[in-house]
């Protein structure tokens, strides 16, 4: 109802003044046919802030994306924030050269985060071991998430049977599952959004100040 | 000639009509408007001033316009008058302007909001009718009982306050205002050749109707409903029966009855409450005694409610409210085909006419298929019978021809229909699961393949409704739209084009069908309703039919099947077996009381 408005157009309070109407020129389907086309759009689901876990946490065949340049980060420092009121969500991102002036070593927990899926594309960033791979555990699990990379990879977690480390198994027909159907936006933009609020990249970022037993500055 | 319509036409009848049959004429009123919308003069005509041709030009160059024009040209054709050659239905412009989805809230109760010229002038900010109590005489020129209170310069002048509130209507449609986009004149005049000229010939038309048997069962109901429910209702025999002996249903007994049966798993609606809707019955058909009890539901209320509007000529004249509804399709009540299909027992046609059904093979798929260019879904959808495909993808059956799958599944056929348009629809994992009666898993492994098998389309329904949602609007084939409010019900976006398609379909063919003289009785959903003396006539109808699947389709053809064709005074029989156990329950019943003769239970 936006096309061809009729050919005068008065004022909306005018009551008396003079409209015309056209006339309709003659009667072709195609003048009414919708000009829209859906497939224009090519519109892609943005992802919005996404889980972060270690593989086991998933409780479910994963894959990790293949290409390692582009969607495995470096090495990253996190640090748990306490924040009262809240349980989940404490994991922050912290800049390495202010963790490692502010805070003691024990306190910074590093590894990379990975585009990882769990079948029919429901995504989430994988954390990827890099330190202590002598650790039967992290190397259990950076061995999944090599795995991963390749096959539908599953780990978990042998410590009810008095055994250190993850089980790594493989779905029994890797075709059970379509391939990922990856997203394109770019793994720093997935890991700004899934962090936002939680990046201390400043001296009085009240999660460093938090830690650093500092006063908050509400202002 | 001028480009611009050199006369605007501003009428209104007034007529006095009893349910189910056509108007009796009391007056009219029309203000003749010049080419600037100024008025020129005004024309009053009383019962028995109606000359055989209308007091104004109808010719190309003037421009009728009425709110609810179908009822307008219903007067016209009382009066032998033919129809204008442009008509601008006032009501059809306003349903255009003010077809807007809004948020999803499944929580909250809305009411359907009425939409009668009173209500679109308030839209518009139009102040009338101060003086007069509208309802009240609205109601008392309808039943005749206006005798009593009012004289004819009254009822006129009624009458002509409601012409100066179109004319001013007029206006305010042709500016917008903020909310209510202007009207698009070719769009409304395209729109009421359907809604004001076509629905007014068909609905003047009528179902016949076996009023002798109409009666029958009207005066027999607590036996023909006593028979219905020992029948139907699964739960008859329990101490808390879900209907009442008058065939009143409870819900909290059926929720009670549930509990009472097992069934854990029926679908709700957001709110929690159960959700008691078609098509969630015909989810959980596969709960024994759920399809009768369904079946039971469509028909106690036709029967016990006896609203059919049934003229003194027996004809059942339904109102069939065009574009009554978001999507485009008509919204009509009161009709056999408001009811369980069996229930279209009770017409019979006249012994010298032939009645023929005729509805397009699974229009919405087809529609999808043809509007998505998935190759796929093409090509299962040309493979004659979708569902079968469907079942094959489900793993329910090897069997690899369609044909011999229909003829030996039918009650499986049966329960891939709703899942088929489910699943287009955006239908989830849980409802799948429960209309498969199969684990989640399952259910969700069926969807997947579906997303396999027909990407094409997969793709082109998210484009669409995000295409939708940064546009706030959505519209048909040729143009009907739908605007968009903040977060509406994703799925009824992707029910839209679908829909809107096979409105769009329906009204090409039944414009088309009148043209050519062929005019239908019914109009229902996807299927037309046609009484005709030459089979040629039918023949004719079904291409028209098909080139209008054709136009709307982009070249596709989507099938017209002959459902029924009722010869010799026959009467109108579903072929769907619970249909037929439903009719034959109503006429044992009769048969029981000896208010039929044996013979007449088929």
């Amino acid at each position: 109802m936006t096309k061809n408005k009729p050919s005068i157009v008065p004022p909306a309070s005018a009551d008396n003044a003079p409209i015309q109407i056209a006339k309709p020129g003659e009667f072709s389907l195609d003048k009414f046919r919708s000009k829209r086309s859906p497939a224009t759009a090519g519109i892609e689901t943005l992802q919005a802030a996404l889980p972060h876990h270690p593989m086991s946490q998933a409780k479910d065949f994963v894959r990790l994306h293949p290409d390692e340049d582009n969607y495995w980060s470096p090495e990253l420092c996190f640090v748990h924030v306490p924040v009262k009121g809240q349980k989940r969500e404490t994991l922050h991102l912290i800049e390495e050269e202010l963790a490692m002036r502010h805070l003691p070593s024990g306190r910074i927990l590093r590894f990379r985060l990975a585009l990882a899926t769990k079948p029919n594309d429901v995504f989430f960033l994988c954390h990827v071991p890099t330190q202590n791979l002598d650790n039967v555990w992290n190397e259990s699990n950076l061995q999944a998430c090599l795995q991963a990379k390749q096959h539908w990879t599953q780990a978990t977690s042998r410590r009810d049977e008095g055994v250190d480390g993850y089980k790594v198994d493989f779905a029994k027909n890797q075709d059970a599952f379509p391939e990922p159907n990856w997203p394109t936006q770019k793994l720093d933009a997935l890991i700004q959004t899934t962090f936002a609020g939680r990046m201390i990249d400043r001296d009085d970022h009240p999660g460093l100040l938090r830690l650093i037993g500092a006063r908050q500055s509400t202002s | 000639m001028s480009e611009n319509f050199g006369t605007i036409v501003v009428c209104d009848f007034e007529y006095e009509v009893e349910p189910g049959d056509l108007p009796n004429v009391l007056c009219m009123v029309a203000h003749v408007l010049d080419e600037n919308l100024q008025h020129v003069r005004t024309i009053r005509l009383w019962r028995g001033e109606f000359d055989p041709t209308p007091p104004f030009d109808i010719g190309a160059d003037t421009l009728f316009v009425a709110y609810s024009a179908w009822a307008e040209m219903t007067c016209f054709k009382v009066l032998g008058w033919r129809s204008p050659v442009h008509i601008f239905d006032q009501h059809t412009a306003y349903l255009a302007a003010s077809n807007v989805l809004l948020p999803h809230s499944p929580d909250e109760i809305r009411k359907k909001p009425r939409k009668r010229l009173p209500d679109a002038c308030r839209a518009y900010g139009l102040e009338g009718w101060e003086r007069i109590d509208k309802d009240t005489i609205v109601k008392a020129i309808g039943d005749g009982s206006w005798r009593e209170h009012y004289g004819p310069e009254e009822i006129l002048d009624y009458c002509e306050e409601d012409v100066r509130m179109e004319a001013r209507l007029l206006r305010a449609q042709l500016c917008g205002r903020p909310g209510l986009l202007p009207a698009d004149v070719p769009y409304v005049l395209h729109w009421s050749n359907y809604s004001a000229k076509c629905i007014a010939l068909i609905q003047a038309r009528g179902m016949p109707i076996d009023m002798e048997l109409w009666n029958l069962v009207q005066e027999n109901k607590s036996a023909v409903i006593g028979e219905l429910l020992r029948r139907f209702d699964p739960s008859h025999d329990d101490e808390d029966p879900i209907y009442t002996p008058e065939g009143e249903w409870s819900y909290q007994r059926f929720e009670e009855w549930l509990v009472r049966t097992g069934v854990i798993a029926w679908p709700r609606l957001d709110s929690g409450r159960l959700n008691i809707d078609s098509d969630a019955f015909r989810l959980m058909y596969s709960v024994p005694g759920i399809e009768g009890l369904h079946a039971l539901r469509d028909s106690l209320g036709f029967i016990v409610k006896a609203r059919l509007p049934i003229g003194c000529d027996g004809r059942n004249r339904p109102s069939l409210f065009p574009f009554g509804t978001a999507t485009g399709r008509n919204a009509h009540t009161k009709s056999p085909y408001n009811a369980h299909a069996g229930m279209r027992g009770f017409m019979v046609f006249p012994r010298a006419a032939i009645g023929a059904y005729l509805d397009w093979r699974t229009q919405e798929v087809g529609v999808a298929a043809a509007l998505s260019d998935d190759r796929a879904l093409i090509d299962d959808y040309a493979g004659g019978d979708i569902y079968h495909a469907l079942a094959r993808l489900c793993d329910l059956t090897n069997d690899p021809d369609p044909v011999h799958w229909k003829k030996t599944n039918p009650a499986m056929r049966n329960r891939m229909k709703p899942l088929q348009l489910g699943i287009n629809y955006g239908m989830g994992v849980p409802s799948l699961a429960r209309g498969l009666d199969r684990h989640p898993l399952i259910a969700s492994e069926i969807i997947e393949r579906h997303k396999r098998r027909y990407p094409r389309f997969w793709q082109w329904r998210a484009d669409m409704v995000g295409t939708a949602m940064l546009e706030r609007r959505i519209e048909s084939v040729f143009g009907w739209p739908l605007r968009l409010s903040t977060s509406p019900n994703q799925r009824t976006l992707y029910n839209f084009p679908m829909q809107s398609g096979g409105a769009e379909m329906l009204r090409l063919a039944t414009v088309r069908l009148c043209e050519a003289g062929i005019i239908p009785i019914m109009l229902i959903h996807d299927g037309i309703l046609f009484e005709e003396t030459e089979r040629e006539k039918i023949e004719h109808a079904k291409e028209i039919m098909l080139t209008a699947g054709r136009d709307v389709c982009s070249g596709f053809e989507i099938g017209v099947d002959v459902d029924q064709l009722l010869e010799n005074g026959a009467r109108y029989c579903d072929k769907r077996p619970m249909a037929q156990q439903m009719w034959t329950t109503v006429m044992k019943a009769l048969q029981a009381i000896n208010a039929v003769p044996q013979k007449e239970v088929a």
